[in-house]
């Protein structure tokens, strides 16, 4: 029994589901949490959140940034308050929104806390399109 | 008396309220259901996030800026949470008497006391009276999302830290029922954790957790996430208040209003069965002149 939750303040993604595997983008970078992993609490980091079903062996992908996770004997707990679904992602608007962030980083009125906020965005839209095209780029 | 015609006149216009409050309760009944989805999406959240913070404080003896009381408070920012508009029975009003009781009897004591308006009504008395806050947001009923929250959260948050306020207060209707809320006064920072549900000895929690980072930039992480969420569940409860409570008071209304049209119906029946006895008598009579 190793269940994975996914919780938002404003939805419950994924509820008690069973897993055989997660890669967590933490905040010094993924982690592969198999059941029987120590126990663990780490910032999560922008990256894609994936993890596989364990009875039908699906692999869920997500963009998360900003959040925690709690991994303990029974399973993972992942809160976010960001998460865009895969299908989710227009790849259009992802990259409008880098450009729109790189044009706002190249000025130099921003405060440390806005420029910091910008690159999170940047770095958000980014790992989106990844998302969207891996399989174009494996197959 | 009033004429035929000004009794008519008035059952119609009751009518067309009575047509405008069913509108409105209806629009009410499901913005709340809406509203109530979203704190019951919102407590998985709210019970996780606290949990580990208790835990952690407790077996990491971890201390936080955000969690540590001052002293003597004397400088206070109380940050006011009422509606947008109007007809929704007490909800407004309860809250404002209920801030302007708390100025009058601490601001004596204090060295300062700032308002942070969320919502028109609350802005709109107080201005009336010269009093300004240092910062207001309108429209929380139309887009009420994390995002929203979030931003209000981080301002009051620098507020705090930078000094300003040893103390940051929260006024809001805390949603109890569709026909009850309760005027609640929070203190949102410092953040007060729980820690009575706690049991060192007997938790699963295990105390050789890995931490990454570090415990303490953990809480800060978590205590600030704490912070953001009781903004938005503050927002969410207010936000469904007010449904609610608009809710009940044009069901009052829509109820008051068939009471009006039936008694003004009987005045209106009356009245005709009085002309028509007048005019037979008045027929009756002419023919017996003629005779």
């Amino acid at each position: 029994m190793f269940k994975l939750n996914l919780l938002t303040p404003e939805k419950k993604v994924v509820v008690d589901q069973e897993i055989t595997e997660a890669v967590i983008p933490t905040i010094s970078g993924e982690v592969d949490i198999l059941p029987g992993h120590v126990p663990m609490i780490a910032n999560l980091g922008t990256g894609i959140l994936k993890f596989k079903v364990k009875d039908t062996g699906a692999i869920f992908k997500a963009v998360i940034s900003s959040g925690y996770c709690e991994v303990n004997p029974e399973g993972v707990n992942i809160l976010t308050e960001s998460i865009q679904l895969k299908e989710e992602i227009s790849e259009e608007k992802a990259k409008a929104q880098v450009a729109e962030a790189n044009a706002k980083l190249t000025k130099e009125s921003l405060t440390d806390a806005q420029f910091e906020e910008t690159l999170t965005d940047a770095k958000k839209a980014q790992v989106g399109i990844d998302l969207v095209n891996e399989n174009i780029r494996h197959h | 008396m009033a004429s035929l015609k000004d009794i008519r006149m008035r059952i119609d216009s009751t009518k067309n309220t009575q047509q405008i409050t069913k509108a409105m309760k209806l629009v009410s009944a499901a913005k709340l259901r809406r509203a109530q989805h979203n704190i019951t999406n919102m407590r998985p959240y709210a019970v996780t996030l606290k949990k580990v913070i208790a835990n952690i404080t407790a077996t990491q003896k971890v201390t936080h800026p955000l969690m540590t009381a001052k002293d003597s408070v004397k400088r206070v920012l109380l940050v006011v949470l009422t509606s947008d508009r109007g007809l929704c029975g007490g909800f407004n009003t309860n809250i404002i008497k209920f801030a302007d009781k708390y100025r009058l009897e601490n601001s004596p004591k204090l060295e300062k006391l700032d308002f942070f308006f969320i919502g028109k009504r609350g802005d709109d008395f107080f201005t009336k009276r010269g009093i300004k806050s240092i910062e207001t947001y309108f429209k929380l009923d139309k887009d009420i999302s994390y995002g929203l929250a979030k931003g209000v959260a981080e301002k009051l948050i620098n507020h705090y830290l930078d000094g300003s306020y040893d103390e940051i207060r929260l006024v809001y209707n805390e949603f109890q029922s569709a026909i009850s809320q309760v005027v609640t006064c929070e203190t949102l920072l410092p953040i007060q954790v729980e820690k009575t549900s706690f049991d060192a000895e007997g938790s699963q929690f295990s105390k050789d957790i890995i931490f990454d980072p570090s415990p303490e930039a953990i809480v800060e992480e978590l205590l600030k996430k704490h912070f953001n969420l009781s903004v938005y569940k503050a927002m969410s409860e207010s936000v469904a208040s007010e449904h609610g409570a608009r809710m009940s008071a044009m069901e009052n209304a829509t109820n008051n209003a068939k009471e009006m049209i039936n008694k003004l119906t009987l005045t209106y029946n009356k009245a005709r069965q009085e002309k028509i006895t007048t005019e037979l008598t008045e027929i009756v009579s002419g023919a017996e002149a003629i005779k």
